[in-house]
Formats: C-alpha cells, structure tokens, sequence
C-alpha cells in the first residue's frame, strides 16, 4: 500500500512533543521512517489539547516536560506537512452519522475528521474494531506491513 | 571574536563560506530563522517534525495512560 497521507490519533503525536509511546514494537527511528515517506500527517486540534492535558500531568514530576512541548509543538504546528483539523460543519456532519456506533466523545470527533483523508491511525481497539464506516482504521503494526517497513 | 566574512550579493543572496556550511548544516534547500538582535543577526537552523524524533524522549506514556486521560477530559467537557 503506498500510503501518502495518514491521520493520527492522539497516541501517535506524543512523541513529537518528546514523549514517547509504549506500542508494541515502536521506535522513534522507524517512527521516523514512517513520517518521511508520508507527503501529509493530519490530527485533530482535540489530540493536541489532550495530549498537552497529558503532558501537564507529567510535568508535575518532570520540570522539563512543559517547555519541551511547547517547543515540540511551535515545530510541528510550523511544519508543512503537518495539517491540523479543527472541527467544521463536515466533521459535525460525518459526527452525528457517527452517533449511532456508541463510540466515546473524543474518539467520534477524532473519527469523523479522519473521514475527509480516509484513514486512522490508532491502538484504541473499539476504533479498529469498526468496518465499512469510510474510513480505514489501522494499528501500528498494520501500518508498518503495509509500508513495507522494518521487515514486517 | 572570530567569525566568518559573509559576502551579500544584488538580490541579497547570503555566500557563505565552505567551512561555515559544513558546522552547522547549510545544506541547499534547508531554512533558518533569523532573528535580529541589535545590529547582530543570528541565524537558527529551522527544525521539522522529522528533527523532533531524532532527538530523546523525555518520558514515556502507556496507551492505557492515554486513554485514561481522555476519558475525564471527556467527563470533564460533557460534565460542564
């Protein structure tokens, strides 16, 4: 699969504000890999605020944390491959046709954006257990098979 | 204080030297901020996404964390 664009679920900006993940069989060199082959990464203006709330929390403990994230994200809002959603009258729209699947608030507003790029990457398992909603729901390990990345 | 000699050129092209290019990757095509401070213009290599995870993490979160997180923004929000 030649993979050009690709929306990221809030688990998968984090390690851009320096903070990284525990999925299964991640790295921020194969990360990085998977970015540079991607023309565009869209997300959701949602994630980045939950993924700010999350680093606050860290940075109770750690004091570098909050100012390593606004420099993360003064880069990655800069950057031009990167597109950040806000919420529109055709995310409102794919929203409340969204309603129906019982999916958690956030997960539905991240979903119903994901649907103009047509895919979703993410570990959240009610996601990418849904089918033949338009778009197309993928983990990290999908994704590295289908770039054809790290021998998988 | 060493430094280099910049020529400027018609159209205000930078040329720098050789050795100056290869300390600090002025490799062609790549942007830098310049910021001016006084009569003094500093030159910051512009740094993308990609440059961010060349760099260490400063912590790791779980998926679990993740997810715990936003279900009491989500509380928090729908509970206002």
């Amino acid at each position: 699969m030649k993979l050009r664009e690709l929306y990221l679920d809030t688990t998968y900006i984090m390690p851009f504000f320096y903070l990284d993940i525990d999925v299964k069989g991640f790295s921020r060199s194969v990360y990085k890999e998977v970015i540079e082959l991607l023309e565009r990464i869209h997300v959701s203006e949602i994630s980045i605020i939950e993924a700010k709330a999350k680093s606050l929390k860290i940075g109770r403990k750690r004091s570098k944390v909050n100012e390593k994230f606004n420099e993360g994200l003064s880069v990655f809002s800069a950057d031009e491959k990167v597109v950040i959603h806000g919420y529109r009258s055709k995310d409102d729209k794919k929203f409340n046709e969204f309603l129906p699947l019982g999916l958690c608030f956030f997960d539905a507003v991240i979903l119903a954006q994901s649907s103009t790029v047509g895919n979703l990457l993410t570990e959240d398992s009610r996601l990418l257990r849904l089918e033949d909603i338009g778009v197309k729901i993928i983990n990290w390990d999908t994704l590295l098979r289908e770039m054809g990345i790290g021998n998988k | 204080m060493s430094g280099y000699v910049v020529k400027v050129g018609k159209k205000g092209e930078l040329y720098t030297p050789k050795k100056l290019r290869s300390q600090i990757g002025l490799d062609p095509g790549s942007e830098f901020i310049a910021v001016l401070r006084g009569d003094e213009i500093i030159l910051r290599k512009r740094k993308t996404i990609i440059n961010l995870l060349e760099e260490d993490a400063i912590a790791t979160i779980s998926e679990k964390e993740v997810k715990k997180e936003r279900g009491m923004l989500e509380k928090e929000l729908l509970e206002r």
